[in-house]
Order: structure tokens, then C-alpha cells, then sequence
């Protein structure tokens, strides 16, 4: 039985997937495809553990999917607000971007883990996670350039733009790396997969 | 030394030597850096061998000085500049030597790990998003190299866009024939092959082995 507590937190979860399906939405009118197609790797990362378990609590906990759908919620609050482009907004944004990217790259390596017949440890999983991430770093690169061939827009403005976003990205994903491999190996690595996609591992 | 590996070395080193004239003589420096360079690592695994880490198939040393020497006859001739296609040739022979490596450590983890274990239809993901990887820190390099010495590795967006999209397309390639070749050999004569018990014990009693109380936490 689900606890209120237990419920009310399914309940939030349940409730950012809305932020992220009006992010998904905002992207698509803003003309933003790589956050258009991340706020759907964010659902599907969510939704994923839901799925496989065929358990509607088994969706991610209100505060991983924060984590993943920041950019929606700082694309959201700019409409809202209607503030424009500073430098502080800039590494808000930056942060919040590098966050989501990891939490999602984490999410279904995580999921992957507990769902599948692969078998992980934490520095494979780890690992691993960094180096999803990188791949949706290089995604970003080939999803806006492509758009911006196709419609002659200007997400990317040059070859610097795009290399100094994912240096800086890179190396807030070894910090980011760093301090879950530091957090991992302190608490209970079994119990956190649980907690997130809800399963413990098939091993 | 095996006779297959020695050979393929030797041979391309004679070829390095001689790019390495022609570049020497028109003065082309980041030409005859590469290939001097490229000469050194042709040596790394045949010294490995030597020392006892690792015995690389032929195939795979042939891969390297193969990719290599790709590189250099690019810079040597100019076709990276004259010829779209030669730095897409470049990417896809050196996307498929960094899925080979990829496979390699994969497979001589799960040989020596109790705790990792990748089936073959997991791998073609595995080695997919490495590949890729790769790719991208790859390409963080050459704009690092550009900006702070002043090489001239990237030419312009769209060459980026374009490597990182011919690594996601021969990453996904790679891992589907590994993962098929690896549905019909057992792992542990693969592994077996590459004499790597010296570098597996070197890594058990450096970096994996823990303290029992943090052990608990890696399983």
C-alpha cells in the first residue's frame, strides 16, 4: 500500500512530467530541437522503470525529475518572466543544462541496470553514465547543426560556440562523475537504485 | 616476438621513414611531427608485447598503423583539404580501431570481473555510445590543440558536425558485427589470447581492490 507520503511524492513526479511535456512544447515552438528531443529523452527516462515494471510508482523520484526537467523549468520561468539573456541567467542555464543531461544519462543506466541482464558495478555505472552524457553532448552538436542547415537558423554559431559549450559541459560532467562516484561508494549502491527506478539489481 | 606483428610494424615503419623524407624535405613541420609520432606509436605494441601487458592481435596492429598511416598521407598529400571524403576515411577506420579497443577492454573486464557482465545484444549499446564518446573528447582535443598551439586539427562546424555524425553511424555498425562475431566465440580464448593476466593483476592490486568496507559498495 502506498503510504501519503509515499503517494504524494509519486504525485509530484508525476506532476513535473507536465513541466516537461510543456518543455517539450515550448521547444518545439521556440524552434529548439536538441531541448525538444532531450525533454523527450527526459519522459522516456522517467517513464522508462514504469514501463518495464508495469508499476505506475515506479516512476523516478520527484526530485531526479527536477533534475531532468530544469531546462524546461528555466525555458519556462524566461517565458514567464520575461527576462533576457545575462550572464548570471547564462550559467544558471549552463548548470541546469549539465544537470539534466547527466540525471537522464544516469537514469537509464540505471534503468538498464536494474531492468536488463547486464550486469554493472559502481565504477561501471559510473562510468558509463559520463559517457552517455558525452554522447548526448555530441547529439547536441549534430541535432541543432543539421536543424540549422535545414531551416537557416542560427543555433550554432560557429565551431568555438559549439566546442567551448561542451569543454565547459565536459568538464562539469567529470565533477558531476566525480561527486556521484564519491556518493555511491558511501551509501548503499542498492538501496539508491531502488529508491530511483525501483528495483534492486538482478544480480 | 610473434612473426605477423613484427612484420606489419616493419613495414610501416619503412613506409613512416620514407613519408617522413618527403615532409623533411618540403619543410612541412606539422607533416613530419605527425608522422614522427605516428613512427613512435606504431612501436607501442610490439614494446607491450615485450613487456609482457598485452599481445594485440595482427589485425588490430594492422588497424592502428592502417589509421595512422591514413592521417599522415593525408597531411602528406593534402587530401584533408582537397578531398571531402579523406578526413570522413580517416574518422571511419579510426571510429572502428576505438570500437575494437572498446571491445577488447569490455571483453577483458567481464573475463576478470565477477560483477560486470555485458551480453552481446548490450554491447552493440556499449560500444555505440563509446565510440561516440570518443568521438566527442576527440573532438574537444583538436579544438584544444587549435586554440593553445595553434595546429590546425578542425576546420570548421561543419567538419565537426560531420565526424560526430560518421562515428554515431560506423559506432552502431561496429557494434553490430562485434556483437554478431561475439555470438559465436567463447570470450575466454579471445581474452585468453591477448596475455593480459600481468596487466589484470597490476590493475586487481592498484585500483580495484578496496578495503572490505568499501568493497560492500561495488558490488
Amino acid at each position: 500500500m502506498i503510504s501519503m507520503r509515499g503517494g504524494l511524492q509519486v504525485g509530484a513526479s508525476y506532476a513535473l512530467l507536465l513541466v516537461l511535456i510543456i518543455g517539450f512544447g515550448h521547444a518545439v515552438v521556440d524552434q529548439d530541437p536538441f531541448w525538444g528531443f532531450m525533454a523527450l529523452m527526459g519522459l522516456f527516462a522517467a517513464l522508462l522503470p514504469v514501463a518495464l515494471s508495469r508499476d505506475l510508482r515506479n516512476i523516478l523520484p520527484w526530485w531526479f525529475v527536477l533534475l531532468i526537467a530544469l531546462p524546461s523549468i528555466e525555458a519556462l520561468l524566461g517565458v514567464l518572466l520575461a527576462t533576457h539573456y545575462t550572464r548570471l541567467t547564462d550559467a544558471a542555464f549552463w548548470i541546469g543544462d549539465i544537470a539534466s543531461i547527466f540525471m537522464i544519462s544516469l537514469a537509464l543506466m540505471l534503468t538498464v541496470r536494474a531492468y536488463s541482464s547486464a550486469k554493472m558495478n559502481r565504477p561501471f555505472l559510473v562510468g558509463s553514465t559520463f559517457i552517455l552524457f558525452e554522447v548526448f553532448i555530441g547529439a547536441y552538436c549534430v541535432i541543432d547543426y543539421n536543424f540549422d542547415l535545414l531551416t537557416g537558423s542560427n543555433l550554432i554559431t560557429s565551431n568555438a560556440d559549439f566546442m567551448i559549450y561542451a569543454l565547459a559541459s565536459s568538464i562539469g560532467a567529470v565533477v558531476l562523475t566525480l561527486l556521484l562516484n564519491y556518493y555511491l561508494r558511501l551509501g548503499d549502491f542498492e538501496e539508491f537504485q531502488r529508491m530511483t527506478v525501483g528495483r534492486r539489481a538482478t544480480i | 616476438m610473434r612473426r605477423a606483428p613484427f612484420l606489419i610494424t616493419a613495414a610501416f615503419s619503412l613506409i613512416f621513414l620514407l613519408m617522413l623524407n618527403i615532409s623533411l624535405t618540403e619543410g612541412d613541420s606539422y607533416a613530419y611531427s605527425t608522422e614522427l609520432i605516428s613512427l613512435m606509436i606504431i612501436w607501442i605494441p610490439p614494446f607491450l608485447s615485450r613487456r609482457g601487458v598485452i599481445d594485440l592481435p595482427w589485425p588490430i596492429i594492422f588497424l592502428i598503423a592502417f589509421s595512422l598511416f591514413l592521417n599522415a598521407l593525408g597531411l602528406l598529400t593534402l587530401w584533408y583539404y582537397s578531398t571531402a571524403w579523406w578526413d570522413k576515411l580517416t574518422h571511419f577506420v579510426s571510429g572502428i580501431m576505438v570500437a575494437t579497443f572498446v571491445t577488447m577492454a569490455l571483453l577483458v573486464i567481464m573475463e576478470n570481473s565477477k560483477t560486470i557482465r555485458i551480453p552481446p545484444k548490450w554491447m552493440v549499446f556499449f560500444i555505440f555510445i563509446s565510440v561516440v564518446a570518443f568521438e566527442v573528447i576527440w573532438e574537444m582535443f583538436e579544438f584544444t590543440m587549435d586554440s593553445t598551439v595553434g595546429t590546425n586539427m578542425q576546420h570548421s562546424l561543419q567538419d565537426t558536425a560531420n565526424d560526430i555524425l560518421s562515428n554515431f553511424i560506423n559506432g552502431l555498425l561496429v557494434g553490430v558485427v562485434m556483437a554478431y562475431y561475439l555470438k559465436g566465440h567463447t570470450l575466454k580464448d579471445f581474452v585468453k589470447g591477448l596475455h593480459v593476466e600481468r596487466t589484470v593483476a597490476w590493475f586487481r592490486r592498484n585500483l580495484i581492490e578496496m578495503p572490505p568496507s568499501e568493497s560492500m559498495s561495488d558490488k
